[in-house]
């Protein structure tokens, strides 16, 4: 999961309004631009995760709709002083930075290579039926179900990087612009509420 | 409140009925405040589902991890996926999908409800009901349940453009559609996403000027503040003026 602040990326003359606004204007202002950067991410995310099934496709498998189920459970919060987004998908981080990923009570990670695999722990396979073995001198996992033939379900690995990728999520310029403009629509529309 | 919160502060309801038992008995709201699975008697596995499914909204675990986590407990109570792959079985993996996906969307929109202020609801006052996640066997139906819960609330804040499935934030058609209005048996009873079961449709916000457009009446959906909270206009304006506000200047945002 990641959490994006919204005040760090505020116009300087907006984040100086705040400091002479009261809690009632700010949590207001903090609340639109919250909500602003929300609909932003999610949207951005769901584009990219329409064009992001290359694992599924190469190994013949549905894919998990890891993304897009991540993108429907973005939410927002804000108070008076803060306001934050919060993008609960396992794994976003990579976004800002390599990911080294080790197993963690286990000897190996599992890197699905075959369609039944995709989607699946080991051990789920396991209770489905599988018989999952591992054979000698081989950093792999076999596999057969029903009497089929052996094949390879996952590499054994141990140690994972996944490089960074910074467009699964909004630039920096996207996420500042999704902010104020806005909070600056808000502001423009109560300062219009005043004059009218 | 964040939605792990939201997952974690709710009851255990071990229970013997099925879904359709527990639609019928038991009120909606003690189902929304709830962590249940129709046939489902163990408060151990109900505990475990409560805590799998924060952890998913945390982040911490995907959906595959949050499925095995369940299923281990399933396999020590004797339940397997092996008996067979409906939803009726607790092990299936249809049925363990359902539970933690319905738990985070709900949680998910609790959430997002809860952050409707006055402020967000005049910048964007009305939400649309679209696709939002695919599912192998869309229900092609939502026109339908759209019309049907739109008819039974006298199209109170929905738009009328035929084409798209849009209302205000406070339009009782929400929880018409959640309670199945026209007749569906398939709902939650919740005047928000999902609506129903297993359902890929959710909420996307709709700004003011489009409310406008689809001929709804932005101003209808305000949530009045109270007068004692209601902050000075004439603040904002001075704040404004000594910080040079220039909508065009902030909108673009920093470079």
């Amino acid at each position: 999961m990641v959490t994006l602040n919204v005040t760090a990326h505020m116009h300087p003359k907006l984040a100086g309004m705040l400091t002479d606004l009261g809690p009632v204007w700010r949590r207001a202002i903090l609340g639109v631009g919250a909500t602003g950067l929300q609909i932003e991410v999610a949207s951005h995310i769901r584009r990219e995760a329409s064009g992001r099934h290359r694992t599924a496709s190469r190994l013949g498998a549905r894919p998990t709709g890891h993304l897009e189920k991540g993108a429907a459970r973005i939410t927002s919060h804000a108070t008076a002083d803060r306001a934050t987004v919060r993008v609960p998908i396992a794994g976003i981080a990579r976004a800002f930075r390599d990911l080294e990923i080790v197993p963690v009570n286990a000897k190996a990670l599992t890197i699905p290579v075959s369609a039944a695999a995709y989607g699946h722990r080991v051990r789920e396979l396991a209770r489905m039926g599988w018989s999952i073995f591992r054979p000698k001198g081989h950093d792999v996992l076999m596999g057969s179900k029903d009497g089929s033939e052996g094949e390879a379900l996952y590499a054994l690995k141990k140690r994972v990087v996944v490089r960074q990728d910074r467009t699964l999520l909004p630039s920096d310029e996207a996420i500042s612009a999704a902010i104020n403009k806005a909070c600056a629509a808000y502001v423009k529309f109560e300062l219009s509420r005043r004059t009218a | 409140m964040n939605p792990a919160d939201i997952i974690r502060i709710k009851d255990l309801l071990p229970t013997a009925m099925g879904s359709d038992e527990l639609r019928e008995q038991v009120a909606a709201d003690i189902l929304r405040r709830s962590v249940f699975s129709a046939r489902m008697e163990s408060a151990r596995y109900l505990a475990q589902m409560r805590e799998v499914c924060a952890q998913m909204m945390e982040g911490r675990i995907s959906q595959a991890t949050a499925r095995d986590m369940l299923g281990g407990i399933l396999e020590r109570m004797g339940f397997s996926p092996q008996d067979g792959g409906s939803v009726r079985n607790p092990a299936s993996l249809r049925r363990l999908d359902l539970i933690v996906e319905t738990q985070t969307q709900m949680a998910a929109n609790v959430a997002r409800l809860s952050e409707q202020t006055p402020e967000v609801m005049e910048m964007w006052p009305a939400w649309e009901l679209t696709r939002l996640e695919g599912r192998d066997l869309p229900r092609g139906d939502w026109p339908q349940r759209w019309d049907a819960a739109a008819r039974s609330v006298g199209f109170e804040g929905v738009s009328r453009d035929y084409g798209r499935m849009v209302a205000l934030k406070d339009s009782p058609v929400w929880q018409a559609l959640g309670d199945g209005a026209g007749g569906f048996r398939d709902t939650l009873g919740n005047p928000f996403p999902p609506f129903a079961f297993n359902s890929g449709m959710g909420w996307v916000d709709v700004t003011r000027e489009e409310c406008e457009e689809l001929g709804l009446d932005p101003d209808g959906a305000s949530v009045p503040a109270e007068a004692s909270l209601a902050p000075d206009r004439e603040e904002l304006a001075r704040a404004a003026e000594k910080w040079g506000f220039d909508y065009d200047e902030i909108a673009k945002g920093v470079a």
